[in-house]
Order: structure tokens, then C-alpha cells, then sequence
């Protein structure tokens, strides 16, 4: 006993926001039909029921038609639940429930084995459309690959062959490179050798032309000398000239000297002289103070007159003094004085004072009051006079002092003038002389003699130095001439130079010759190591360019002769497949005889249209093959030879080999497939709860053939025991699900 | 067109165990492709188009094909 209840939903083609669903459950033997109005989900389900038992060749269309399904199967006690739709697949069996898609989708698989047989598509024209259409799918499929894998060959093999080229230009560049510095090696070795002999001939030159020279040596010799003479000449001359600037240079320096001396002296007096001078202004400003501090009119008019330095004045006092002086009388009182002291004594003598004197009427005594009185009045004047006679007297000496003090400044004053005037004057000379002796100049004519003559010694010295010096070398060269000859002949004949060019001129000709080559070779050679040096760089950028291509290339290299006929190959599939995809087509009968009768037209001018016709003839015996056999009311059994679609004709042929052709139009869809379902109807299963077998649109064939189908089931399970379940589709009124077994009525 | 690689169905007269109706056409496409490639290989390498769209794999089958051939050959 088995028990399914099932529950599909979809989107309603025509609204996609509505969602349809068809359900259907029922108990029974295990062969079931299931009947229901036209288009109410019959086939979803049954194809929803193979997907759900893990029939994938249904996936794409269901689940873009937003396809879910809920099956219940209960067989043997136990209870299997299955939801799929595009995102779950979930089986629940036994309270365990399992959620990943592809473990759900094994253990399904283990479980059932199912198979959903859609009678009408596989036999009849849609089932011919269908193939031309999944062929020609498959051409465009195959097309479109082989063109994008053939262009990614074509890429890999360019990418190949620039690899190669790279590797062969690379090696062609280490060829070079190894050519080029062999080549490199033997040119340097040339320069070197070249060199050397170059080196040979150059210090072999010199030497034949000492010897060429040395042949002039008594002329050198006469040249000598008569440099020496002119050298001599000419030295005397500067000497002389030198010798008379020297004794110059002597008178100069003792004039120098002499004035040296008569300055310091003059220098000397005038200092002394000046000291003198400040000594008497000292002293006249003594004197000055003096009188000014004196109470004696005369003597401060004689300072003021002084201060004025009014010699006139002073002069005139002085006179005036020298007068006043002469007047006075203090000698003469003296006398008179002197007289009356004489008297006195007399009268002092005289014995009695009283007596009278005669002439005189006084007695001596009166007389010597009188001469006392007398002497008195002498001795006041005198003191008087004296006094006077004393300040003129100091007024004249003053005058006197201070005069001849005046003259004797002004005389020191007039000398010292002179002298400051000598001073200068020598002091002008002196340091005349003192700069010519420091310069030791000479006249400037002289000046330039003495250096054209020390240039002209200087030229000579240098002059006689070299041919000394030359005379010196070709003197030795000539004591080495035999060896030198005999040198230079061994070269000369190993280099293989002609003799008449063995001379100095010859020589340079030959050392300018291969100085040239040797440039030449020099030239050549940094020429050579430029190119190696690019070369290298080439090899090392290309090689870095090789090593990238290498990545993207190395697995592919040993492939190329495959990689070569791959593309070939894509090639020509592309090419082939390229009129399968854009033209075949058919939908109708009808469509596939016209194309071929286009095809047929065309065959002998193109290959491809050939080969179509070729592909339709064998769509004729596929289908045919297909179809297996059809029943016939009145031969049975007939078996399919084959379908031609141009003449529209099937070939059938009886058990009895009897051959009936019939039109194509006269068959039903059904009747062609019957025969294709037997076969899987008795296929062995080793899955666990066995075959599940669904057959949509049985309602074409006839009772008895449906009949048929169910005894193939019921056969099966008895024969095998494997059969889980079958469902059988056929339209009616009302949906339902019935027993065919049980219900005779299930399949009418 | 291309079955997934779990999927390997057994062919009984036409049929498969399970998925018969997409090996069916496959069977059919194979036939087809043999008239109108000609060259076994061909039809082959043709049939690995439909399972490959990666050069490296088409290449390592196309291989294993003529070594297969070349061995054939041989034979």
C-alpha cells in the first residue's frame, strides 16, 4: 500500500503576480491515474513529482516558472516528506529532517528512481522540433565556444610563436654577441700589437735622428761658443752698468747720512735755542709780575709798556731815568755833611763852650747846636735823596734788564727763525735722499737697459743649457751608434720595411701610418663594444620580456602542434556549425520539407546545405527509431523503418516483413510513442524504494493500449518487485486520483 | 545541454535511468553532430564544446582524444 499526497504552485504564466496551485493525494497498489480537466496543472505536477525525486532535466523550466513542490510518500511504514522549489530542497523522513540541497538530492536519488515520460513530446513533430531545436541550441552553443576557445588558441599561439621568435632572436643575439667579442678580443689584440711595434718605432726615431743630428755636432759646438761669448758680453755689460748704479746708490746714502747729522744738530740748537727763549719770557714775566706788584708808578707803567712789548716806551723811560739820575745832589750833601761833622769835632776840642767866636757872635756852644741842627737837616736830605736816586736808579736797571732781555728774545727769535728755516729745508733733502737710497732707483733708461740685458742673459743661459746639454746627449749618442744601427736594422727587418725607408722621415711616415691604424682599429673596437653593450641590454630587456610571455605560455609550448590542430579544428566546427545555427529550424512538418527542398536545390553548390539535408534524412530515422512501433488496427505491431519527411511518409514494416508506407499526418501523436514505453517500463532499478514512473498524456492512445501500459506496470512490480510507484495522466471532467487496479474504470 | 558531473546517466536503448528525456536529446544531438561533422574527432571535440568553455580543459581532453586515436591506431 502507498500512500502520496502532493501540492504544487506556479505563476500563472499570464499574471505573474498570481500564483496557481494543484493538489492531488490518494491511497492505493501503487498504480495510480490521474484525471482532471485540460490545464489544471496535471503535467506540472507529474513533472514537479520528477523533480522532486531528483530529476534535474526539468529544473531549468520549473524553476523559471517559480515551480514549488510539497510531496508526501508513505510506503512501507515509513513516511517521506519532500519540499523542493528553486532555493530548498528539504526531506524530512522519520522526524529527521535534512536541509542540504545536494545531500537531500543524493539521498533521493538513492531512493527513488524516477522517470517522467512525456509521451506526446517524445514522439511526433514536437518531439522533432524539439530535437532540430536542442540541435540546433547545441550547434550555436558549440559555435559560439569554438569561436571564443579558437580565438583563445589563435592568442596562444601568436603568444607561441612571438615566444619563439623572442628565444630565436635572443639566441641570434647571443651569437652575435659571442661573434662580436671573439671579434672584440682579436681587434684589441691587433691594437695591442700594433701598439707595441708603434712604441718600437717611436723610440727607435728619436734615436736615428739623434744620429742625424749628431752629424751637426761641430756646428753646435761653433754655436756654442759663440753663445758663451755673447753670454759673457753681456753679463760683463750688466755688471757694469750694475756696478755704477751701486756706487749711485753709495753717495746717496752717505749724503743721507751727513744730513742726517747736520738735522739732528740744527735739531739740537733749535731745541736749545727755544728752551733760552722760554727761559727769558720766563724771566721778563718774572720781572713783569714784579713791577706790576711794585708800588712805583713808574715801574708798573715800565710792565704795562712791556706787556704792550712797546720797546719805544721802555727806551724812552730808560733815558728819562739816566737824566733824573744826573740831578742828584746826595754826593755833594755828603761833603757838606762831612764839613759840619768836621766843625762839630773842632767845636767839641775847644775848652770852654761858652767862649765866643770871632766873627761870629755866638759862643761855641751855639754853634755847636747849630752845626748839630745843620747836620740833622743834611742827614734828612741825604736819606731823602738817596731814597729818590734809589727808585730811579731801579726804574733804570729795569728798564735796562728788560731791554736787553727784548733784544736778546728777539735775537734768539731771529735765529731760531733761521734755524727752523735750515731745519725744514734739510729735512726736505734729507728725506729726498733717504727715498732714493731706500729705492736705489736707477734712470729709467738705464732701468730698461739692464732688464733687456738680464732677459737677453737669461735667453743665452738658457740657450747654452740646451746645447750643452744637447751637445752632452748626441756626444753619447754617438759613442752608442754601432748598437743603435745595428738595433734599428733587426727591427727594420722583422717589420719587413723597406730600406729606403729606414731615415727619420720614413719613420714618421710609418708611425703616422700606424698611429691612423691603430685609431681605426680603436674606433672599430669602441664601435664593437657599443654594440655588444646594446646587444646585451636587448638580450637582458628581452629576455625579461620572455620570461613574462614564458608564464602565460610555458605549459602550452610542448602543445602547439595539438594547440595548432585544436584551432583547425574549432575552425572548421565554427564553420560548419554556423549554418546549423542560423538556419535550422522547423516547427511545423511542413517547415521541414520546404527547407528540404531549399536544401536539395542548393546541395550541389554548397557542402553544408548537403550535409543538413544528410542531418534532416537522419532526424527521419531517429525519429523513426524512436517511435519503435506503432500499433495498427489491422496489421498489430509495426515496426517504425523510418520517417521521410520530404515525401512525408512513413516507412513500417510488419512482423511478417511485410513493408506498409503511410502518410505522416495519418498517425496520432500517441500511437507514434506507445511502443518507446516499454522499454523503460521494464528498465531494472537498484534504488531503494524503486521505480517511479510517470507517463504524461496517455489520452491519445486507445483503451486497450492504455490497458497495455498498466499490464507492463503491474508486470514489472510482479517481475521485479521494485516498482514504487506509476502515475498515468488522461483529461477528464473532474480531477481525481484513482487505483488503476482496483478501478476498472481508471484508464477508460 | 551540458549534464552535471553527478549526473551520469546510463543509457538503455535510448533511455537513461533517470533524466531520460535530456540524455535522449543528448543521444540525438550526438548522431546529429556525427553527419554533420564528418570526423570522429570532430564530433568529439564537438561534444567537449558543449562540456568545456575553458581553453586549458578543452586542450587536456583534446589530448587524451588523440592519444586515444593514436593508440587505437596503433592497435
Amino acid at each position: 500500500m502507498i500512500e502520496i499526497r502532493s501540492r504544487v504552485t506556479w505563476a500563472d504564466p499570464l499574471s505573474k503576480s498570481l500564483t496557481r496551485s494543484f493538489q492531488i493525494s490518494s491511497r492505493g497498489s501503487g498504480i495510480f491515474v490521474l484525471r482532471g480537466p485540460n490545464a489544471i496543472g496535471k503535467t506540472t505536477l507529474l513533472m514537479a513529482i520528477a523533480y522532486a525525486l531528483g530529476d534535474d532535466s526539468l529544473k531549468d523550466d520549473l524553476e523559471k516558472r517559480g515551480c514549488t513542490i510539497a510531496l508526501h510518500i508513505g510506503i512501507n511504514g515509513s513516511s517521506i516528506e519532500i519540499y523542493r522549489d528553486a532555493s530548498k530542497y528539504i526531506l524530512r523522513m522519520n522526524g529527521r529532517e535534512i536541509s542540504d540541497p545536494e545531500e537531500v538530492k543524493d539521498i533521493v536519488r538513492e531512493f527513488f528512481d524516477v522517470a517522467y515520460v512525456p509521451v506526446e513530446r517524445i514522439v511526433g513533430i514536437r518531439a522533432i522540433s524539439r530535437i532540430l531545436r536542442e540541435f540546433r541550441d547545441a550547434a550555436r552553443k558549440i559555435r559560439e565556444r569554438s569561436l571564443a576557445l579558437l580565438s583563445e588558441g589563435v592568442t596562444i599561439l601568436k603568444e607561441i610563436a612571438f615566444y619563439k621568435k623572442l628565444s630565436t632572436r635572443i639566441e641570434s643575439m647571443r651569437r652575435e654577441l659571442q661573434e662580436l667579442e671573439r671579434f672584440l678580443k682579436t681587434s684589441k689584440e691587433e691594437i695591442e700589437s700594433t701598439t707595441a711595434r708603434l712604441e718600437e718605432l717611436k723610440e727607435l726615431k728619436p734615436l736615428l735622428e739623434d744620429l742625424k743630428r749628431a752629424e751637426d755636432l761641430p756646428n753646435l759646438e761653433e754655436k756654442l761658443k759663440k753663445i758663451s761669448k755673447e753670454l759673457e758680453d753681456r753679463i760683463r755689460e750688466k755688471q757694469t752698468l750694475i756696478s755704477m748704479y751701486e756706487e749711485l746708490a753709495r753717495e746717496l746714502a752717505t749724503k743721507t747720512v751727513e744730513l742726517k747729522t747736520k738735522l739732528d744738530i740744527t735739531r739740537k740748537d733749535a731745541k736749545r735755542l727755544e728752551e733760552e727763549l722760554k727761559s727769558i719770557e720766563r724771566e721778563i714775566e718774572r720781572l713783569v709780575r714784579q713791577y706790576e706788584e711794585s708800588k712805583v708808578p713808574d715801574l708798573q707803567r715800565l710792565a704795562a709798556a712791556v706787556r704792550k712789548e712797546n720797546i719805544e716806551e721802555i727806551e724812552r723811560m730808560y733815558r728819562k731815568s739816566l737824566a733824573v739820575l744826573s740831578t742828584f745832589r746826595s754826593k755833594k750833601l755828603e761833603e757838606e755833611k762831612t764839613f759840619i761833622e768836621r766843625l762839630l769835632g773842632v767845636c767839641r776840642s775847644a775848652p770852654d763852650p761858652s767862649m765866643k767866636i770871632h766873627g761870629l757872635e755866638m759862643s761855641v756852644a751855639d754853634l755847636v747846636t747849630k752845626l748839630r741842627e745843620g747836620l740833622a737837616t743834611v742827614s734828612d736830605m741825604i736819606k731823602r735823596e738817596r731814597e729818590k736816586e734809589e727808585t730811579w736808579l731801579r726804574l733804570k736797571n729795569a728798564c735796562k734788564e728788560i731791554l736787553e732781555l727784548l733784544k736778546r728774545r728777539e735775537r734768539i727769535k731771529i735765529r731760531l727763525k733761521s734755524l727752523e728755516d735750515q731745519l725744514k729745508k734739510l729735512e726736505v733733502e734729507y728725506h729726498s735722499y733717504e727715498i732714493r737710497t731706500a729705492r736705489r732707483e736707477l734712470p729709467p733708461a738705464d732701468e730698461k737697459r739692464l732688464e733687456r740685458l738680464e732677459r737677453e742673459i737669461e735667453e743665452l743661459q738658457r740657450e747654452k743649457h740646451e746645447l750643452l746639454a744637447e751637445i752632452e746627449r748626441l756626444r753619447k749618442v754617438l759613442e752608442v751608434r754601432d748598437e743603435v744601427m745595428e738595433r734599428l736594422e733587426y727591427v727594420v727587418r722583422r717589420m719587413g720595411i723597406r730600406a729606403d725607408r729606414i731615415s727619420p722621415e720614413g719613420l714618421s711616415v710609418m708611425i703616422s701610418e700606424m698611429e691612423d691604424k691603430v685609431e681605426e682599429l680603436k674606433k672599430q673596437s669602441r664601435e664593437i663594444e657599443e654594440r655588444i653593450d646594446e646587444l646585451r641590454g636587448k638580450i637582458v630587456s628581452y629576455e625579461e620580456m620572455l620570461k613574462e610571455r614564458e608564464r602565460y605560455v610555458k605549459h602550452y609550448l610542448d602543445d602547439e602542434k595539438h594547440i595548432q590542430d585544436l584551432t583547425r579544428m574549432l575552425q572548421e566546427i565554427s564553420d560548419i556549425t554556423a549554418d546549423v545555427a542560423e538556419r535550422l529550424s522547423a516547427e511545423k512538418i511542413e517547415d521541414i520539407r520546404r527547407y528540404l527542398e531549399v536544401m536539395k536545390k542548393e546541395r550541389a553548390r554548397k557542402k553544408i546545405y548537403q550535409t543538413l539535408y544528410e542531418v534532416i534524412s537522419e532526424i527521419g530515422k531517429m525519429t523513426a527509431e524512436l517511435i519503435g512501433r506503432v500499433w495498427d488496427h489491422q496489421h498489430g505491431w509495426l515496426r517504425v523503418e523510418n520517417i521521410d519527411f520530404e515525401r512525408g511518409t512513413v516507412t513500417l514494416v510488419s512482423e511478417d516483413g511485410k513493408v506498409v508506407e503511410r502518410g505522416l499526418t495519418e498517425f496520432s501523436r500517441g500511437q507514434l510513442g506507445l511502443a518507446s514505453i516499454f522499454p523503460m517500463i521494464h528498465k531494472p532499478t537498484e534504488a531503494r524504494f524503486g521505480k517511479v514512473i510517470l507517463v504524461d498524456e496517455i489520452g491519445d492512445l486507445d483503451p486497450d493500449r492504455r490497458m497495455e501500459i498498466v499490464n507492463h506496470l503491474i508486470e514489472r512490480r510482479e517481475k521485479h518487485g521494485d516498482l514504487c510507484f506509476a502515475i498515468l495522466v488522461l483529461p477528464d471532467v473532474d480531477v481525481k486520483m484513482l487505483d488503476a487496479e482496483r478501478d476498472p474504470d481508471a484508464i477508460r | 545541454m551540458g549534464s552535471p558531473p553527478h549526473q551520469k546517466p546510463l543509457q538503455v536503448n535510448g533511455m537513461s535511468s533517470s533524466g531520460t528525456y535530456a540524455v535522449l536529446l543528448n543521444e540525438n544531438v550526438r548522431r546529429l553532430l556525427k553527419i554533420l561533422l564528418k570526423d570522429e574527432i570532430q564530433v568529439k571535440v564537438a561534444e567537449l564544446l558543449l562540456k568545456y568553455d575553458d581553453f586549458e580543459s578543452l586542450l587536456h581532453e583534446f589530448k587524451l582524444l588523440r592519444g586515444e586515436s593514436r593508440d587505437r591506431n596503433k592497435k
